[in-house]
């Protein structure tokens, strides 16, 4: 159990930290007893560590971060202005096809203008699509940046775990301590 | 210098405290360095260096913290690993920073002392 128990405390660092300092770490920790306070010190020692390592490691350059969101952000704003467009110009031409079955009117110039929104923004969202996969394909760095934000994303949600079990356990320490003495 | 020993971690406070029975006790850095002094030292020896020298127990977690910052910033520098323990030793920068500290130390311990004896 003692075994397992320092395993998952060396588990807690990053891994980029355990490929350096894992094994003698780990020696270390199987010198010492396994106390509340020695699992307090990992827990705090994890939590530095990866905050280290999260503000230490390059996060995708502006330039970069801006073709990326440009890219999704004409590919988002593209599906959205084709699907409405799209929905709204068929709605339309139900009702007037509704009100006036049979008769040979021209569509509105409203429905008209939808549907050109409709087929440009379709036009758009296939070029946005077509160059997103091109820059994935033949760009490396993106593939590498959206990998490392997302390193960089469970980093801090380890971190604010590993937080979380920190507060949970000060106020499992000092609570009955504050009741004891309120008691007094 | 003086604050090249500072926690990168947490942006604690800079390195020179008082250390005694009732003060705060130095920085894990400073502890490490004035361990290393004496020679090199794998994680364990230096726990029980420090515990003897300043009566100072650094968990583990606290004392990888602190050699990472160490090694990072070029003051301490590993040495081949004895089977799964690796000592390490004081760099020239190490010991440079580490005089530097001490005699800031030593400074302060004698003005601090000399103002006792006038008052």
């Amino acid at each position: 159990m003692a075994t397992i128990s320092r395993s998952l405390l060396a588990r807690l660092y990053p891994e980029r930290w355990r490929r350096r300092y894992g094994d003698e770490f780990r020696a270390l920790l199987d010198d010492e007893p396994l106390s509340p306070s020695l699992v307090l010190d990992v827990l705090a020692g994890a939590l530095g560590a990866h905050l280290a390592y999260a503000t230490e490691e390059p996060i995708m350059s502006t330039r970069r971060l801006q073709a990326a969101t440009a890219s999704i952000a004409v590919v988002a704003i593209a599906t959205t202005l084709f699907v409405l467009a799209a929905a709204v110009a068929k709605e339309l031409l139900v009702s007037q096809a509704r009100a006036g079955a049979g008769s040979t009117m021209l569509p509105e110039p409203a429905i008209e203008r939808l549907l050109v929104i409709a087929a440009g923004a379709g036009l758009a969202l296939v070029l946005g699509l077509a160059a997103l996969g091109w820059r994935l394909r033949t760009s490396p760095w993106l593939r590498n940046d959206l990998a490392q934000f997302g390193r960089l994303l469970r980093r801090l949600a380890m971190a604010a775990g590993l937080i979380a079990v920190l507060c949970a356990l000060a106020v499992l320490i000092v609570g009955p301590v504050l009741l004891i003495l309120s008691d007094r | 210098m003086y604050y090249v020993l500072r926690y990168s971690y947490s942006g604690g406070a800079p390195m020179p405290r008082h250390s005694g029975a009732r003060g705060q006790p130095p920085e894990p850095g400073l502890l490490i360095l004035a361990s290393l002094a004496g020679g090199p030292k794998h994680g364990h020896a230096m726990i029980a260096d420090i515990k003897s020298l300043a009566g100072v127990h650094l968990g583990p977690g606290t004392l990888y913290g602190a050699l990472h910052r160490l090694e990072e910033r070029g003051l301490i520098a590993p040495l081949p690993s004895e089977e799964l323990r690796r000592p390490y030793r004081l760099t020239e920068l190490g010991r440079t920073v580490l005089a530097e500290q001490l005699a800031a130390f030593r400074r302060l311990a004698d003005a601090g002392l000399a103002r006792l004896a006038t008052s």
